[in-house]
């Protein structure tokens, strides 16, 4: 039993040691961000906000910032869209050729983005389309789309058939049914589905630099520019806020789909 | 699912001309948009490695092998190509190892603790990666974090060199896919029925015995996808040796996007790409033959 404990308490430490790894990196980024230094020190010659106050000045970053959202509520809200009726469709229905639909919707997150970047942009010159904005949304729903048809699927599989039926039987239309009880047992992931393909369209990089038409840029690719230049500490806040703004999202979409979850609707109680 | 056999369920489209044709109307934008945005412009690389370049550097649409001979006469491309699978493999490995217990010690935690650490193990993948990336520059740097600690303690004349070589390269990479590769390890050890380890025990097997005959081999297949998965993504990642690698760090990935966005060369680079797609074609061939394809992609239980 001791020994047990001994492999347990190792295994506990090796897992902090892991998640420290992949998560602390980007706190000394926060704390950088407040030196008064314009280049990295530790430790911090003072601490300012200047480096923050100093973003909202600047036109390039509050382009791209623009650039960026609107892309990616248009791509998270098209994929979301496009992935839950195919998800429905998947779980929903036993059709000939279901597998391999199946198949074919989530292989994509395969594909490493550089070729379907560099796919995409000789695809749309083959049929003579130059780089614009519609090609970046295209795009980004590309490869957003199959983590919607994942999560969301997986959340349609594991609601039960039997409440659906009991609808149908008292006479609901599957749209009805659809409406009144498949939607909102699947609203959770379908809402996790919309703010991951949001924030991944937001990050993605490596294939809009593909992409990107000559005068627009992304919250990512100014960042990818501001490098080749210099490190100094506006970049550091510049990715501060970003870190703030993910893991903020990432913490509203866990508490707003626990709250959106069947069962703590049932401790609420009933609608009145 | 769970649903007594021979009961023909009303939710559950099974039969009619109408459901079918429901059931893929509903499908088609999706299948469009993989059909028109994934696998049209994989099919548009394989036409355009089989065109040349005029010497004014357009493409010229006539069939030629000039750039697979390019690709395979050039020792060059071989050199960067092996560098980079080296890269690749050192990454895939080093996931895996580390991977590993962090995957195991979560499926042993009681729900409430496992759903943190599972909402844990997604958030870096919330968090830009080229941020993530970047993060290892104040770190790894001349007067970095590490350097800064050895130096002030005395340890050190001169400073390590930790930032833009091979090293940096690959804990940037190790730190980008490791979660992945945790996802994907966990997935596997889900399938694992704790009573069969308990048996296991019961049989007089040590715990070391009892993980190995039982949990490491149903839960493999969890392991092999993370690491197809995690070989795959470093072939094909630039921006990380963009951002911590050293002025002679081109790996595969850097080759095809100089080609592309450099010099313009689009046949050139349709075939470099081409080579991604082989060698992600033949992992998942190996695995759909050794694991099935259906083990894939499945749900992350808390």
């Amino acid at each position: 039993m001791t020994r047990r404990r001994i492999v347990r308490s190792l295994l506990g430490a090796m897992t902090l040691a892991v998640f420290l790894f992949m998560l602390a990196p980007v706190l000394v980024v926060v704390f950088q961000a407040f030196n008064d230094s314009p280049t990295s020190t530790f430790p911090l010659t003072g601490v300012t906000l200047r480096w923050f106050t100093a973003l909202p000045d600047d036109p390039a970053i509050v382009g791209a910032l623009r650039t960026s959202l609107a892309l990616a509520a248009w791509a998270s809200v098209l994929s979301t869209l496009i992935g839950t009726t195919a998800a429905y469709a998947l779980a929903r229905f036993r059709f000939r050729g279901r597998n391999f639909v199946q198949l074919l919707l989530t292989i994509p997150i395969l594909v490493p983005h550089i070729v379907l970047g560099v796919g995409l942009l000789l695809a749309f010159r083959f049929v003579g389309l130059a780089k614009s904005f519609p090609l970046l949304i295209v795009g980004h729903i590309a490869i957003t789309l199959p983590f919607v048809v994942l999560t969301t699927g997986h959340r349609l599989q594991a609601i039960p058939l039997q409440i659906e039926e009991a609808a149908r039987t008292l006479g609901a239309n599957r749209l009805q049914t659809f409406k009144a009880i498949t939607l909102p047992l699947a609203l959770p992931a379908i809402l996790t589905s919309l703010m991951f393909a949001f924030m991944s369209s937001f990050d993605e990089v490596t294939a809009t630099l593909f992409w990107l038409p000559a005068n627009i840029e992304t919250i990512p690719s100014h960042i990818m520019a501001m490098l080749q230049f210099s490190v100094d500490q506006k970049i550091n806040s510049l990715a501060s806020a970003l870190i703030l703004g993910s893991v903020g999202l990432a913490f509203v979409t866990v508490l707003a789909s626990r709250a959106l979850s069947a069962d703590a609707r049932l401790k609420r109680g009933p609608r009145t | 699912m769970g649903m007594a056999s021979g009961v023909v369920s009303k939710s559950l489209g099974t039969g009619g001309q109408g459901e079918r044709i429901l059931a893929w109307s509903l499908a088609a934008p999706a299948l469009c948009c993989v059909a028109a945005f994934v696998l049209a412009p994989i099919l548009s690389l394989g036409i355009y490695s089989f065109w040349g370049r005029l010497p004014t550097g357009a493409v010229d649409h006539v069939f030629t092998l000039a750039n697979w001979r390019e690709l395979f006469g050039d020792i060059f491309y071989a050199t960067i190509l092996a560098k980079t699978l080296r890269l690749a493999a050192v990454v895939t490995v080093i996931c895996a190892i580390v991977g590993y217990g962090p995957a195991y010690y979560i499926t042993l935690l009681p729900p409430p603790r496992r759903a943190i650490l599972v909402a844990l193990l997604f958030l870096p993948s919330w968090i830009s990666y080229v941020v993530r990336s970047m993060s290892w520059l104040p770190i790894l740097g001349k007067e970095g974090l590490i350097n800064s600690v050895l130096a002030g303690s005395g340890l050190l004349a001169e400073p390590l060199p930790l930032l833009y070589n091979d090293f940096s390269v690959t804990v940037g990479m190790v730190q980008f896919l490791l979660p992945l590769m945790i996802v994907n390890i966990y997935i596997g050890l889900q399938a694992v029925d704790p009573k069969l380890v308990d048996a296991a025990r019961t049989l007089g097997a040590t715990g070391l015995q009892a993980f190995f005959a039982v949990t490491f081999r149903i839960a493999w297949p969890g392991l092999a996808a993370g690491c197809l998965l995690t070989f795959i993504l470093a072939m094909g990642a630039y921006i990380t040796p963009l951002i911590l690698g050293g002025p002679g760090a081109t790996f595969y990935a850097n080759l095809v996007f100089e080609t592309f966005l450099s010099h313009q060369d689009w046949p050139f680079g349709a075939t470099l790409s081409l080579v991604i797609i082989f060698f992600l074609a033949a992992g998942l061939t190996g695995y759909a033959r050794l694991a099935g394809l259906s083990t894939m992609f499945r749900e992350v239980r808390r």
